[in-house]
């Protein structure tokens, strides 16, 4: 077996704001996992300005620039907490689905370097679930020059809200005069459900009657017709089932098919004919410590093997960024630990979320024409003995050595 | 030296020419000049250079030191109180904080002890648009622009809890459509006649400043330097100068690194005075730190003075030494920038107003 950091001969340390792209680079490993269920052993990966241009198997190390045990494409978290701010979120309305996150992304903020250094090559960047319906999500590199120009894959990737309890809690003014618009802002679950449909309908027959256009209308009429994703954040139970009737309604009244997506679908796995009847998929949270998450909702390390076996399209996420301790790598360790078989796990955080989040054509795999992104791992990966040794952004070698926090 | 003087003044010139003789002449950009020579009359500076005679009869004072500019503080809340900034609307345009000063403050009083002879006061941060802040002197308190900038805040700042806008996106999203409306105050900012300083504390801050300032055609000012040193590009393309946050004895390093960087990328530097929360006493302590760090002591001294003033649109005012100019100055036993120098006399309007640190 070829010594893990032969590599590093480059000696490599992590660089946040890496140095104009290399041209050309080469990587060698002894596999390389280029999309579930392919295998490509001793591979050579040849990439051509910062895009894979040949991979090829049966081949020798001694002409590649980087050499790991095995790689993969660069891990996509869609459940990514860019910050915990509250000022991502426009609160003086309850539904803002004009609103945008790019104004508020400080590109240079450490979560984006941490993300990298764990093998997270994309995400999905969002507003704070403090509304209802937050607003449209991006989808970003975590690494590379600085700018929003340079990182963003794609913008307005999807419509961001939220079921539960995050837009609802204190909102209730606690026996003083309503002085502010916490005031009016629901105060229930039911309240929250009101808001979406209402948001649906609202917008659905502005258009049907020919009103000036708002802001907003446009978002929530894409979101209706299934143009771009609907991402609900719905942890428990309850909130999963009401944002599945949702969907289900708009659909019922004629008014579009959503393409749903459960964001921290903890407890995705106690709805497995609902899900599966509505198309919807899941973004799990990452593992709890003690089985109970956010919301009090179950989830255990067998939650993505159920999901997947009844069928239903799982991500997994680490809600990495700002310091939640989790990496992605981790998550699918315990996924796999669980029961969800190899390629399963290499799809929940490469090829699903980049299908989800519409991006596919360049992020998830390794292949022709493929944005260069890559993990170099030392050993299978999603073992728990094995970790992120290396990482390739838009075919730049950015992090190498002592990684994966 | 002064009795020297005084024996020169013949009575029917007791009137005001005025001639100062410095080792050093500081005259608020570029080099100081060696035993160069300062006349005044009637409160304006007459003559500034080397080689320049006194007219006969002046007051002549001979100088074993420094002679700079008034020293000019950028951003100030002094002489207002508690009164600093109205809370009741986010856009308050045509608020001026001049209609808050109290004239006979301590706080002005302090300043010229200092050595600082014009400041900017200005409405509090934390609103979109606070409005206008005033360009006043130290001494007399008199008022030389009422409206001298007008005051955004593209920060977390003017981001509020319970009241539109809760975000940094409709922040900005406010300020970009009432600059393109363009009426009353907004609209003089948006064709370049009125000033506008914008509060930046981060680096989404400072990035959304510049480009705001770009989109509209601002000039003026950022303030907030902290975060700085990764944007200087940004900052640079956009044509604002920086007022600097104060920089202090306990200074965190990153301050100096993007007081330095900006600098560095040619960006107009002013150090700011912020007070009554930092002493203007500081002023000459963040400049000394910043040459201890590197950076150029002209440029230092011109963010005192010169660039200080112009950074904060009261160039054609305040902080250059420079014929028809108000005659404001300050002898020191040596640079400014040195700490173990000492204030000996500060001048206002061709008058002495302040006899110096031993007073």
């Amino acid at each position: 077996m070829i010594a893990t950091l032969s590599l590093f001969a480059l000696s490599l340390s992590p660089v946040p704001h890496p140095a104009p792209r290399a041209d050309k680079l080469v990587v060698y490993a002894e596999r390389a996992y280029t999309a579930p269920g392919v295998v490509v052993t001793d591979a050579l990966i040849t990439i051509q300005d910062g895009k894979i241009t040949h991979v090829r198997g049966g081949a020798r190390a001694s002409s590649a620039d980087l050499r790991a045990t095995c790689v993969t494409a660069g891990l996509v978290d869609m459940g990514f907490r860019y910050s915990s701010n509250q000022n991502t979120v426009e609160q003086s309305s309850e539904v803002t689905a004009a609103a945008r996150i790019a104004p508020a992304l400080d590109l240079h903020a450490r979560g984006w370097e941490r993300a990298l250094r764990q093998g997270i090559t994309t995400v999905a960047a969002f507003p704070v679930d403090r509304n209802v319906v937050g607003g449209m999500g991006a989808v970003l590199k975590t690494g590379g020059e600085p700018t929003l120009e340079a990182r963003l894959v794609r913008a307005d990737a999807f419509l961001r809200g939220s079921m539960g309890s995050s837009p609802s809690s204190g909102n209730r003014p606690s026996g003083t005069r309503p002085t502010n618009f916490y005031a009016r802002r629901p105060t229930t679950r039911m309240g929250v459900e009101w808001e979406w449909r209402k948001a649906f309908y609202d917008a659905w027959q502005e258009e049907s009657r020919g009103d000036a256009d708002r802001p907003g209308r446009a978002e929530l009429l894409r979101a209706l017709s299934g143009e771009t994703p609907v991402f609900i954040q719905a942890w428990a139970t309850q909130d999963i089932r009401t944002a599945v009737f949702l969907a289900e309604e708009m659909a019922a009244e004629g008014m579009g098919t959503m393409r749903l997506i459960i964001g921290s679908g903890a407890e995705a796995w106690r709805e497995p004919d609902l899900l599966v009847r509505s198309k919807a998929a899941v973004c799990l949270p990452p593992l709890p410590a003690a089985g109970r998450t956010t919301e009090n909702a179950f989830m255990s390390m067998d939650t993505a093997a159920k999901l997947y076996e009844a069928g239903i399209p799982v991500a997994l996420s680490a809600h990495s960024g700002y310091g939640s301790g989790n990496t992605l790598a981790e998550q699918a360790v315990y996924a796999r630990r669980g029961g969800l078989p190899f390629d399963a796990a290499l799809t929940a955080v490469t090829t699903m979320p980049a299908r989800l989040l519409g991006v596919s054509d360049r992020v998830g795999t390794i292949d022709l024409g493929q944005d260069a992104d890559l993990v170099l791992w030392n050993g299978t990966p999603f073992e728990f003995t094995t970790r992120p040794v290396g990482v390739v952004l838009d075919g730049t070698p950015l992090v190498g050595g002592e990684t994966d926090r | 030296m002064l009795q020297l003087a005084l024996l020169l003044v013949a009575p029917a010139a007791a009137s005001d020419v005025v001639v100062v003789r410095a080792d050093h002449l500081y005259l608020g950009h570029g080099e100081p000049i060696e035993n160069g020579v300062l006349v005044v009359s009637d409160g304006k500076v007459t003559a500034a250079g080397v080689g320049v005679k006194a007219p006969a009869g002046a007051v002549v004072i001979e100088h074993e030191g420094w002679v700079t500019p008034g020293l000019f503080g950028a951003f100030t809340m002094d002489g207002i109180g508690s009164e600093r900034r109205d809370d009741t609307r986010p856009l308050m345009p045509e608020a001026r904080i001049v209609h808050s000063l109290r004239p006979r403050t301590a706080a002005l009083a302090r300043n010229l002890r200092a050595g600082v002879t014009t400041i900017t006061i200005n409405p509090d941060t934390g609103r979109p648009c606070s409005g206008a802040s005033a360009l006043v002197k130290t001494h007399g308190a008199k008022v030389v622009d009422a409206e001298l900038q007008l005051c955004l805040d593209i920060s977390y700042g003017a981001v509020k809890a319970d009241e539109h806008p809760t975000s940094l996106a409709s922040l900005r999203e406010l300020l970009d459509d009432v600059l393109s409306e363009g009426a009353g105050s907004f609209g003089r900012a948006a064709s370049g006649e009125l000033p506008v300083i914008i509060r930046a504390r981060d680096r989404q801050s400072l990035r959304a400043a510049a480009s705001l300032a770009k989109g509209h055609g601002l000039r003026g000012a950022i303030f907030g330097s902290y975060w700085a040193e990764e944007l200087v590009d940004e900052v640079a393309a956009s044509g604002l100068g920086v007022v600097c946050d104060p920089v202090g004895v306990a200074t965190n390093h990153r301050a100096l690194r993007s007081v330095l960087a900006l600098a560095a990328g040619g960006v107009d530097i002013s150090f700011g005075l912020v007070t009554p929360a930092n002493p203007p006493e500081n002023l000459r302590v963040g400049a000394a730190m910043c040459v201890r760090e590197g950076l150029d002591p002209n440029i230092a001294l011109a963010a005192m003075t010169g660039t200080a003033a112009k950074v904060s649109g009261a160039g054609d005012q305040a902080g250059i030494i420079a014929v028809g100019r108000d005659a404001d100055f300050v002898l020191w036993s040596g640079s400014p920038i040195e700490l173990s120098s000492s204030l000996e006399e500060v001048w206002v309007d061709g008058h002495r107003v302040h006899g110096g640190d031993d007073e």
